[in-house]
């Protein structure tokens, strides 16, 4: 009877301690790109017919104030812009907001968003395009 | 004008009636579950930032706490007055139900706590991200209020003009971009006002009967600092840019001081946030910018 009790202690530690000696093997495809990033990625960016990169700012800066967003930051250099805003109508929530711009080659400007939600990101595709349809139309009224 | 602050009057006020059922409801349970209750209240609505401490704050305020508002108390009382009348018959429905609360066996006014929070949470609208990333009705009004445009090709001078008149104003510049024509601009004032002081003095005084039923008499929270910030932005609206576009936003941190209701002291360092939409502090700031740079703006 000792025996079996003796035993069963031994079984059980030996299980604790190879459970707790394995680590997670990291799987070689750790930092990937996996479809779902590609996919959010696509629906973050937007390319626009814009030459002037300084233009493009202007406007994203103009279509973020127009939305009620605060600027916090511009880096002209980096072609980068920070903003947020509370979720009125209440103020306790904030969306922030970080756009990335970069001129191509072909004469057209790449436009990045990442937006984010009291520190989740936001990941659905609708957001992304009310905010490229504001920047458009902000654009547009640039250009005249 | 007051139409236009009554939105933000609601906004605070439903901020602070959650407020309200949680401290009730913390007073109720005696604070011996305070842990179980904030991580419910916390799952039931993750994003709620009211009656969290400072300290724990602190980092989500900084990103924003860059901008403060004006010592132009002048300008900003009328829309002051009215937030605090509603905040004072806030705080007074908030004694009553602190004092009912002293009277009730403490388990009917925990249900009746609980019951409560579970309306108030229903009640409190949400918005959805994806709204916020649309225009609204009032964008347009906003950016009205907002904007003035000025007959003139130099940018640059129109700029250090802006950031000389937020400087009049007790600012200090704290980000200046010129290539894209960014200022950002905040400043820090006591957010004391005497109406508060009056409510908090007369709560407590009507508060002194729950000494009877073994209750410590309320002290309500008061407005002790506030931050004001400003972010102009310049742009030319015009192809050969002979006109410049100047846009400016205001916004204001308020931190309250500390207080206490039942056995439960409330810690210093609440905040509130609100962006700031008097028309008159608009006005203000572009008579002042036009004088600046000799140019008469108009209105798009």
């Amino acid at each position: 009877m000792r025996h079996r009790v003796v035993e069963t202690l031994i079984a059980w530690v030996v299980v604790a301690i190879t459970f707790g000696c394995t680590p997670p093997q990291p799987t070689p495809d750790l930092l990937a790109p996996t479809d779902a990033q590609m996919k959010i990625r696509s629906i973050q960016t937007h390319s626009f017919d814009v030459k002037d990169r300084q233009t493009a700012m202007r406007g994203v800066i103009a279509a973020l104030q127009d939305l009620g967003f605060i600027i916090e930051r511009a880096n002209e250099s980096l072609g980068l812009i920070t903003a947020a805003r509370f979720a009125e109508p209440n103020f306790y929530d904030i969306v922030g907001i970080s756009v990335t711009i970069r001129s191509e080659t072909d004469g057209r400007t790449t436009i990045r968003a990442n937006a984010i939600y009291n520190n989740k990101p936001i990941e659905d595709p609708k957001v992304y395009q009310n905010f490229f349809a504001t920047l458009e139309r902000s654009l547009f009224v640039v250009k005249q | 004008m007051r139409k236009k602050s009554a939105s933000g009057v609601i906004a605070s006020l439903r901020g602070s009636t959650y407020g309200l059922s949680k401290r009730l409801f913390r007073q109720a349970i005696g604070g011996r579950v305070k842990t179980v209750y904030a991580s419910l209240l916390r799952s039931l609505r993750p994003c709620s930032r009211n009656g969290a401490s400072w300290r724990a704050e602190v980092g989500r305020v900084r990103s924003l706490a860059f901008l403060s508002c004006p010592a132009w108390r002048f300008n900003a009382v009328s829309h002051l007055d009215i937030h605090d009348g509603f905040r004072s018959e806030h705080k007074f429905f908030r004694s009553l139900l602190g004092s009912i609360g002293g009277m009730m066996p403490r388990w009917s006014v925990a249900a009746g706590a609980i019951v409560m929070a579970m309306g108030l949470m229903g009640c409190v609208a949400q918005t959805h991200p994806q709204d916020l990333f649309q225009l609204q009705e009032e964008s347009l009004r906003n950016r009205a209020m907002q904007t003035r445009v000025f007959e003139t090709k130099d940018e640059a001078e129109l700029l250090s003009a802006s950031a000389a008149v937020l400087q009049d104003l007790g600012f200090q510049i704290e980000e200046s971009v010129r290539e894209v024509g960014f200022l950002r601009a905040a400043k820090e004032r006591s957010a004391r006002e005497y109406g508060q002081d009056i409510s908090r003095f007369g709560i407590f005084v009507l508060s002194t009967g729950l000494i009877f039923v073994q209750q410590p008499p309320i002290i309500i929270a008061v407005d002790l600092h506030q931050k004001i910030a400003a972010t102009l932005v310049t742009r030319p609206i015009n192809a050969d840019a002979t006109r410049q576009e100047v846009r400016v936003v205001f916004y204001r941190v308020v931190w309250k001081g500390d207080g206490s209701a039942g056995n439960q002291s409330i810690a210093p360092g609440e905040q509130r946030m609100e962006m700031l939409r008097d028309p008159v502090m608009y006005q203000t700031f572009f008579a002042k910018l036009s004088k600046a740079v000799f140019l008469e703006p108009f209105a798009l």
